[in-house]
């Protein structure tokens, strides 16, 4: 099945041993006290500007990216150049707007930002419960691709053997977020967004190489190896079976830019670091390596089409998931010394711990929402060695049923599991979280109106869409219940989550109004300043 | 790594800097204003307008490009076809364009902030270190 010979995947496989003993030890060593919490959550808020955003693009960088939006930028060129632009747009777009007064207002977790305006259990509880249904769909994404991805490096085929791999990779991912906390996964983040900037810059460069240095020619080249011609280079190939392509188009990348940057695993590094200034530093950071990044996923992936060509991908798998190593293979030639075989490794390797950092940044995100967000509404705060032991407890409680979706839903299309984590995050968190921060008039009610709505209507209508069935790509191909004809909820989801949270608030009354404009006031210098300096002790 | 932010002034070295004059604001550095109030919401109010243009303009130059290169592209696939410089099709180049166009957005961003909003915010979290500093329960 795999086209990699055998000197490569011996390497890949010492490679994943090395960085799994490594990293692991690296968690341990770097991870908190036991009745330490502020280190656990947010490892004091002392990491620097260069590291925070290095593991705030590590974070962002997900496996979904690496190989879903490849996949689709080597199958279907423009539209998936168009989808990395805007899950880069969605980062930037956090940048300019969320990041600082989301570091201001917000402690540990998401429900810390919004329960400082609206301080009630429902809040806390409800922002918990939004959490986990926007992350866990992601986390099942990307342990399920752990397997297939195992499979496809080292070679077997045995399902018994991956679905081994998927448990053996849960495990691992419980172990970073219980063990590690926020230093030990921020650490995990930093080495695998070094290692996947480094490998791939190499192989981009290998492959400008093979083109002559002349990005046309690879981009021309591309094109007539994907079987579309010049349509590979124009809007419209992805939404060809779709009746109302525009419309879904607009609606994906609505979904991307609102949600993706949203979503909590990547806000809870607002949180760790010091000042507003130096969030805004390490965001800079963040989106000049995701920026970095995009152009590099480009290259490799129209890099794959071009050296490799269309029908071996879509041989490899159904929709271009194995592009960005394929692509990767195929810049280094057609035999490899024993230096390229370690660089190759090295590639392999980088997506092997892009798909396990990912993972453990989520199960941490989730076990601090359900430790920090379910007891700190209680009169009497728990002491912080009961709540740190909660928080890991937290991590197996999410970890293990995780696991299990996994393994049930690796042999399906994974994308409408993505989709449902992005369009969540743009109906539900996204206005939630700018009605939080900017409007004055926002009220308790709206805030839960948001979040309810917004989630409900994503939960409801993700089932219909043609993600799911209806098409030869969908997750269940046989099945035909596909009555919401557009590849993502957002369309309907995202006005609802944003009209749920204005038409409660416009409802409530100018007494209300007025209560929650003097509350805002009684916050703003908070919003704008943020909180003191904290010394690391 | 083949890009780097050059190395902006250091937040010490700004307090040489000549800040711009409505941030100073008109009391001299270092003196309380008369009214107990007066100064700190002064700063407050100049510091929340600076952050809402700031956040404002950015926002919406990223979101009307990006708004503005979808429209094209879905509403004028003829000009987007056609061919420009290298022979690639106009839209390609747009969307390519939006990569090195990412990083000087940032610079900017930096920049401005670094010029408008640093200053007042330094400003307005002096005021209010005067009284107690507020924070949430605290563990």
């Amino acid at each position: 099945m795999t086209g990699f010979g055998g000197s490569a995947q011996s390497w890949s496989l010492v490679a994943f041993c090395a960085v799994v003993a490594l990293t692991l030890l690296l968690c341990v060593l770097t991870g908190p006290e036991a009745d330490d919490l502020a280190e656990f959550y947010t490892g004091y808020r002392s990491l620097s500007p260069l590291r925070n955003g290095l593991a705030v693009a590590g974070d962002y960088i997900s496996a979904a990216t690496v190989l879903t939006i490849g996949g689709i930028i080597a199958l279907c060129g423009f539209d998936g150049i168009v989808l990395a632009l805007s899950a880069l747009l969605s980062l930037l777009l956090l940048m300019f707007l969320l990041a600082e007064p989301l570091h201001n207002t917000g402690r540990y977790t998401m429900g810390d930002a919004l329960a400082r305006r609206h301080p009630a259990r429902s809040v806390r509880v409800t922002a918990c419960l939004v959490t986990l249904a926007a992350l866990v769909p992601m986390m099942v994404v990307q342990l399920a691709g752990v397997g297939e991805l195992l499979a496809y490096v080292l070679g077997f085929n045995d399902a018994g053997m991956k679905n081994g791999c998927v448990a053996g990779a849960g495990v691992l991912m419980i172990s970073y977020a219980a063990l590690g906390g926020m230093p030990g996964t921020a650490l995990v983040q930093i080495i695998k967004t070094v290692a996947l900037l480094g490998s791939g810059l190499v192989v981009s460069v290998l492959i400008l190489r093979a083109f002559d240095w002349q990005p046309q020619a690879l981009f021309h080249a591309a094109a007539r190896q994907s079987g579309a011609d010049d349509a590979y280079l124009t809007w419209g190939l992805q939404y060809s079976s779709s009746p109302h392509p525009a419309l879904d188009m607009a609606s994906t990348q609505c979904a991307i830019v609102l949600g993706g940057a949203c979503l909590p695993h990547v806000t809870m590094r607002m949180y760790t670091a010091g000042t507003p200034r130096q969030v805004r530093r390490a965001m800079s950071w963040a989106v000049s390596s995701v920026t970095l990044f995009v152009l590099m996923l480009t290259l490799i992936c129209t890099g794959a089409t071009a050296l490799v060509g269309h029908d071996r991908i879509t041989a490899a798998d159904a929709h271009g998931t194995t592009a960005y190593l394929l692509g990767a293979r195929a810049a280094f030639g057609a035999g490899l010394s024993r230096p390229e075989s370690l660089l190759f490794a090295t590639v392999t390797t980088a997506v092997f711990l892009t798909l396990l950092a990912s993972v453990a940044s989520m199960t941490l995100a989730c076990a601090n929402t359900l430790a920090h967000d379910l007891t700190a509404s209680r009169p009497v705060p728990w002491a912080p060695a009961r709540e740190l032991a909660l928080a890991r407890c937290g991590a197996l409680a999410v970890g293990i049923p995780t696991i299990l979706l996994a393994v049930l839903a690796q042999h399906r299309s994974l994308q409408p599991l993505a989709t449902v984590s992005f369009t969540l995050g743009a109906s539900a968190i996204a206005p939630a979280l700018l009605y939080t921060l900017f409007w004055r008039r926002y009220t308790r009610t709206a805030l839960l109106a948001t979040l309810i709505v917004g989630t409900l209507s994503v939960l409801a209508l993700a089932p219909g869409t043609t993600l799911v069935s209806g098409t030869p790509l969908s997750a269940f191909p046989d099945a035909d219940f596909d009555w919401f004809p557009y590849n993502t909820p957002a369309l309907v989801s995202v006005p609802a989550g944003f009209l749920a949270g204005w038409l409660t608030t416009v409802l409530a009354g100018r007494r209300a109004a007025d209560r929650e404009r003097s509350r805002y006031a009684s916050h703003e210098h908070h919003l704008l300043t943020g909180p003191p300096p904290r010394r690391s002790p | 790594m083949s890009f780097d932010i050059p190395d902006l002034p250091s937040e010490r070295s700004s307090y040489e800097r000549r800040s711009p004059t409505w941030s100073t604001g008109p009391e001299p550095d270092g003196t309380r204003p008369a009214g107990p109030r007066s100064g700190a919401h002064r700063t407050l109010r100049l510091l929340r307008r600076a952050y809402r243009w700031h956040r404002r303009v950015a926002t919406i130059t990223a979101l009307g490009y990006f708004a503005a290169f979808l429209a094209l592209t879905v509403k004028a696939p003829s000009l987007m076809a056609r061919p420009g410089p290298g022979g690639l099709p106009t839209g390609l180049l747009l969307a390519l364009a939006q990569i090195p166009v990412t990083w000087l957005a940032v610079l900017l961003y930096e920049a401005a902030a670094h010029r408008f909003v640093d200053p007042l915010a330094r400003r307005a979290r002096r005021h209010l270190r005067a009284p107690a500093p507020d924070r949430e329960q605290s563990p």
